[in-house]
Order: C-alpha cells, then sequence, then structure tokens
C-alpha cells in the first residue's frame, strides 16, 4: 500500500475545463470517500488516476513517484466499475483470475489468490458461473474480487453500490468497510449516498463543479463546513438556510442551522410559525414548518412526540450551533 | 384490451378475452403462409419429387425412386463430374472461411480504432464492391488479369516481380482459388460491417477493466473482444456456407456453363445448370438435375443444422 499525491491536476475535454487545479493526498491505507453532484468529475478524476484518461495538466504521485506517463497496467491501481464491467463470457473464476493471467502468475498462485478471494467475499459456490447468472450483488462482489486478487497498491471504487437495493447496499457497505479493515488497503470511493460517504469515510473530498470545495474527516465536515455548497450537500435532510435581515442582524449574508439543532417549543422561540408536514420515520420525525418572513424550516424531533400540522410552534436554534456565511457563500 | 388487465382475465390466462380468437390469428397469418408455401414449400416438394422419376425408354415419366442418387454418386458417367464439382465447392467455401473471416475480422478492428479519420470512406470503400453486379466483377478482374491485355503483369514488372506473372486465371491449378479470391475482395464488406458493428457494440468499460486490469491492447482483443464478437462471426460463417453451396454467377460470367479450364472451377451450381438444363453437346435431364438441386439443399441444410445446434445452443448457454 502507499500513498496517493495529486498536484493541480487539470483535465479538459475540447473547450470546456471538467477538473480544475485538484490537490489532494491520500494517505497510506486511507480510506478517502469522494463526494459531489452529478457531473462534477468523480469519475473522470478516478479515470485520471487509473491512466485510462491523460492529465490536461498536473501531476500524479504514488509512493513518491510521479506515475503521470505510467499505463495503466503499469500503475498497481484496481478500479470497480459503477457498472461492474465484468467480462460476459467468462466465468466469475476467470473473471477474477484475468488480471493475474495477464500478469503471468503461475497457475497456483492464481487459482490461490482467486479462492482467497472468494473465501473473503463469500463467492465460493458462484465461481463457475458467468455474470449473466449471478445476482446484482453477487456481480458487485465479483467486482470487488477481481480487483482484490490483484493485490494492488490502490483502490478505486466509482459508485459501486448505486445499482443495488437499499437493504444489499447496507450489507455492501459493512462488507467494504470490514475489507478496509482486513486489506489495510489505500481506497478512493466515489458515491453519491451520504450514509455511505459517512460510514465509511476516514476523510471525505466533497466536489462541486470540477473543484474540490472542503476536505475533512466526516465530523469535521458535518460541524464546519467552510461554506454554503458543503454545509447544503452534507446532512440529510439539509441544512436550514435564513437569509435577509435576520441574517443582517447577525452580519452576516446567510444563517445555517441542521434540523437536529432547532428545538420546537409550543411557548417561545426565535421564529414562529404552523406546522406543514410531519414526516414520521419511527425513531425521529422531520417536522416542516412554515415561519412568516423566514420560510420553511425543518426541525428534527423525537419520534414519538405529538405534533400536527396546522399547529402553531415556535422554533429555536440551539446555542453556538448557528452557522454565518458571507455573501460569497464562505463560512464566518 | 382493458379487459385483459384485470385481474380476472388473469387468471383465465392464455385462453382469456383479452387474446384474439384463433380464426382472427388464422386469419392473420394466411398471406404469409400462402405466399411462403407457393413460392418455397412447393418447388422444393417438387423437385424432390422429380428427382425421384426417369424418363423411361416410351418418352413417359416413370417413378425411378433413389435411382437417380446412385447414378449420381457411383456411375462414372455422373460421379465423376459430381465429386468434382462438390470438392471443389469444398475448396471455394474454405478459401472463403480462411480468407474473407480474418480479413474482415482485421478490417472491422481497425475501423472501430479510436482516432480513426475518415472512418465513413474507408467503411464505404470497402463495402463497395458488394454493391457491384457480380457480372462486372468477373468482367473486371478478368481485365486485369488477362496476360494479354491486363495491367497485372505490367504493375508487377514495375515493381520487380514480372517473372512471378502467370495468366492465373487460365490454368487448372489456379483459377478455382483466384475466382473465390475475386468473390471474397468483392463481398469482404459485408462480414466487416457486421463485425464491426458487433465490436462498437461491446461496452468502453469492458476494455477500460480489462487496461487496469494490466492487458494490453492485443490480451485484449483475444481474450476479450474476439469471443464477444464470435456469434457474428458464427453467423457470417454460415452466411458464407449457404452463398458459396449455392454459388454460380460468378464461375458462369467469368468461366460459362463449362467451369474450364478442364472443369477445374465447376462447383454444383454450374453442373446443376448443364445438368438440369443441357448445354452443348449435353442434352438437359431435368431429373437428373432435380437429384443434384436435392443434393445441395440436403448439404446446406446439414450445415445450417450443425451451425445451429453446436453455436446457437452455445450461446443459449452463456445466456440463461
Ligand atoms: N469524453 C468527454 N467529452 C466531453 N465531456 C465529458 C467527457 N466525459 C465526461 N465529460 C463531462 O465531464 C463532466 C464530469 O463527468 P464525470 O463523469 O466525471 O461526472 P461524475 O461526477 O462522475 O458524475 P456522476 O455522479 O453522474 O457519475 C460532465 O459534465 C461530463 O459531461
Ligand atoms: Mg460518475
Amino acid at each position: 500500500m502507499v500513498d496517493v499525491r495529486l498536484e493541480g491536476l487539470s483535465k479538459r475535454h475540447g473547450g470546456s475545463e471538467i477538473l480544475r487545479d485538484i490537490s489532494l493526498e491520500i494517505g497510506d491505507g486511507e480510506f478517502v470517500v469522494l463526494v459531489g453532484p452529478s457531473g462534477c468529475g468523480k469519475s473522470t478524476l478516478l479515470r485520471l488516476i487509473a491512466g485510462l484518461d491523460q492529465v490536461s495538466a498536473g501531476d500524479i504521485f504514488m509512493a513518491g513517484r510521479r506515475i503521470n506517463d505510467l499505463p495503466p497496467a503499469k500503475r498497481g491501481i484496481a478500479m470497480v466499475f459503477q457498472s461492474y464491467a465484468l467480462y460476459p463470457h467468462m466465468s466469475a473464476r476467470r473473471n477474477m483470475a484475468f488480471g493475474l493471467r495477464a500478469a503471468k502468475l503461475d497457475r497456483a498462485q492464481i487459482e490461490r489468490r482467486v479462492d482467497e478471494a472468494a473465501r473473503i467475499l463469500q463467492l465460493e459456490d458462484l465461481l463457475e458461473r458467468r455474470p449473466a447468472a449471478l445476482s446484482g450483488g453477487q456481480r458487485q462482489r465479483v467486482a470487488i474480487g477481481r480487483a482484490i486478487v490483484r493485490e494492488p497498491d490502490l483502490f478505486l471504487f466509482d459508485e459501486p453500490l448505486s445499482n443495488l437495493d437499499a437493504g444489499l447496499r447496507v450489507d455492501t457497505r459493512l462488507e467494504i468497510a470490514r475489507l478496509h479493515r482486513l486489506l489495510k488497503a489505500t481506497i478512493l470511493y466515489v458515491t453519491h449516498d451520504q450514509a455511505e460517504a459517512m460510514t465509511l469515510a476516514d476523510r471525505i473530498v466533497v466536489m462541486n463543479d470540477g473543484r474540490i470545495e472542503q476536505t475533512g474527516t466526516p465530523t469535521e465536515l458535518y460541524a464546519g463546513p467552510e461554506n454554503l455548497f458543503v454545509a447544503g450537500f452534507i446532512g440529510s435532510p439539509k441544512m436550514n438556510f435564513i437569509a435577509g435581515a435576520q441574517a443582517a442582524r447577525l452580519d452576516a449574508a446567510t444563517l445555517g442551522v441542521r434540523p437536529e439543532h432547532l428545538k420546537i417549543s409550543l411557548s417561545k422561540g426565535s421564529w414562529s410559525g404552523t406546522v406543514q408536514m410531519v414526516e414520521h420515520l419511527g425513531s425521529d420525525s422531520f417536522v416542516h414548518v412554515e415561519c412568516p418572513g423566514t420560510g420553511l424550516l425543518v426541525a428534527r424531533e423525537r419520534g414519538d412526540r405529538e405534533l400536527a400540522a396546522g399547529q402553531s410552534v415556535h422554533l429555536a436554534p440551539e446555542s453556538g450551533r448557528l452557522l454565518r456565511f458571507d455573501d460569497s457563500g464562505k463560512r464566518i | 384490451m382493458s379487459i385483459a388487465l384485470t385481474g380476472h382475465a388473469v387468471e383465465r390466462g392464455r385462453e382469456g378475452p383479452g387474446r384474439p380468437p384463433r380464426r382472427v390469428l388464422a386469419l392473420f397469418l394466411l398471406p404469409a403462409v400462402a405466399v411462403y408455401s407457393v413460392f418455397s414449400i412447393y418447388p422444393l416438394l417438387a423437385t424432390i419429387a422429380l428427382s425421384t422419376r426417369k424418363t423411361n425408354a416410351a418418352g413417359l415419366s416413370e417413378f425411378a425412386g433413389l435411382a437417380n442418387f446412385i447414378r449420381l454418386f457411383f456411375d462414372p458417367n455422373w460421379s465423376d463430374a459430381f465429386w468434382n464439382a462438390l470438392a471443389n465447392n469444398t475448396l471455394f467455401f474454405v478459401i472463403h472461411m480462411a480468407v474473407q473471416n480474418p480479413i474482415a475480422i482485421a478490417l472491422a478492428a481497425l475501423l472501430s480504432l479510436p482516432g480513426l479519420r475518415a472512418r465513413a470512406f474507408y467503411r464505404t470503400a470497402i463495402f463497395l464492391p458488394a454493391t457491384l453486379s457480380v457480372v462486372i466483377v468477373g468482367f473486371v478482374w478478368q481485365l486485369i488479369l488477362s496476360p494479354l491485355w491486363g495491367v497485372s503483369e505490367g504493375l508487377m514488372s514495375a515493381v520487380g516481380l514480372g517473372g512471378w506473372f502467370a495468366p492465373w486465371l487460365g490454368r487448372e491449378g489456379s483459377a478455382l482459388v483466384v475466382l473465390s479470391l475475386m468473390s471474397v475482395w468483392q463481398f469482404v464488406g459485408i462480414p466487416m460491417l457486421l463485425i464491426h458493428a458487433a465490436l462498437i457494440n461491446i461496452p468502453d468499460d469492458l476494455t477500460d477493466a480489462a487496461l487496469v486490469d494490466g492487458a494490453g491492447h492485443w490480451r485484449i482483443f483475444w481474450t476479450i473482444k474476439l469471443p464477444l464478437v464470435a456469434p457474428t462471426i458464427g453467423l457470417v460463417s454460415i452466411l458464407t456456407f449457404v452463398g458459396n453451396f449455392n454459388a454460380f454467377d460468378l464461375i458462369y460470367a467469368v468461366k460459362g456453363a463449362l467451369a474450364g479450364p478442364n472443369f477445374s472451377t465447376d462447383i454444383l451450381g454450374t453442373f446443376f445448370y448443364r445438368t438440369f438444363f443441357g448445354h452443348q453437346l449435353q442434352a438437359g435431364d431435368p431429373a437428373m438435375g432435380a437429384a443434384v438441386a436435392t443434393v445441395m439443399f440436403v448439404i446446406i441444410l446439414a450445415g445450417v443444422a450443425v451451425y445451429l445446434l453446436a453455436f446457437q445452443r452455445r450461446l443459449k448457454g452463456s445466456n440463461p
């Protein structure tokens, strides 16, 4: 396993700049998750690191060595694609052995590594099947198996769980977390899913429009977003934003407060309004309150609190939980 | 049709009220079945029936059982020509398979290279001969290869290969090979297009995954792309097989019905033509001709059956 360093990476396709000045360091054995809206360049970044596309500017280092000009085969990187990209005419075993055969390993060693990976991923009974005869989750595991048998220095995952149903997603997420501990692998992982990002990551990188907005541990990003984009992107339901005169009174352009930091009171509070809707999730409820002059605020409440649409309530932020942002969206 | 959507109709299953009655189905099938019967089934059966008859001394047609076939296979008057035509036809097919498929695959692979310029031009240019008449192709190549006024001897001399030139089309040993290559030249565009279409249908992700897995382009071609276009190659092969064992026009256009020199380019199509219609001193014999046609039909049927059983079943096995 090695550390990876990106310095000022840029990528342009035709006239449009898809990645701008991306710099990032990934420590040895670190699990870094890349999040960002669709089209912000996450896959493009992975392809640059894997060597499938050439960078327009900047450098990529692995273990201190510049690898810009190495072909994909020589980089010691394994990639798991969103579509799995399993070879349809080969059995699961042959799929997993493909890279090892290309590397001209001897037969016994290939056999041993494939069996070992199959054991870790619980694929032993499925090795002779072709991808068409496997379920989505099983294909997914074969794709991961194909990556781990090569014992690469770096794993790249491009939204590997997005084709799975919710239950399987949670299982596979735990599986990947377990693999990371077991293999002590360096991993760069792309996802759209908040829960995946928060639970898996040692560090999260938030991207937007070809740039890195902020990098930090999940708790850092959650508690201390540096700008409006990160504040709004991380956390579900989204952070409440309040602009206008109320923000100006606190010397800010926008105020932000997370739903769980808004207290609902029947008697007093900073904002008063009417309950529009209550979303019951069991343990919690999301209470949508329309506050005249402020807008719609969402508060998170314990699930057993009885609130009904049409009720008049007051909302107040917990002390010290109000975030302030200036006109450019930067946190103050 | 809304009835078909209710649970009630679903319970009744296939005979439910949502399905049109059988009489209506029969009505819609009738035109196709009628045309197919009149123009395909009937002539086929009539040919087979005709192959079992012969003309007796009184000039009347009578049932002869398999006598025509026995004559065809064993009577030296017929069998020499028949086995010669069958052997030539087999060689004709083998040359097509051995030359046309590799060239078509190579051209298709070149056509699907990323970053190739003027792709449409190459594709059209290579496909163009397939749109020409066989007669024109035969005539043009005859002109090119002619030892009297052809350009090939001059061209070969110009690059120092003049000594290698021979009137290939006129020699017993090479005429059939040259004719096969002419046919390959004409039709290679069709398999090329089919294989090209199959190649560009392979998702880019697969090649990307293989590249990251450490495979080179050569290995990716052999282990990923070629196996994935194998069904198309199988299809091309069976089309070639059917086309080759039904071939007639090119030989007739270049060599005439006698398929010279000395029958060295005689294939089943030309043999059938002389047998059925007669040629010069040979009188036409419709019953023998029908026997030859029946043998051709059986050969093609056998080839297609092998293809369907072997190839299609393997395909099904891969996508259950
Ligand atoms: N070959 C290309 N030519 C031109 N533009 C491209 C090309 N490939 C990608 N792009 C553009 O680059 C941008 C980033 O694409 P990319 O696939 O990296 O997004 P992404 O962050 O992975 O999105 P998603 O989450 O939807 O997968 C997109 O706007 C896309 O249109
Ligand atoms: Mg993507």
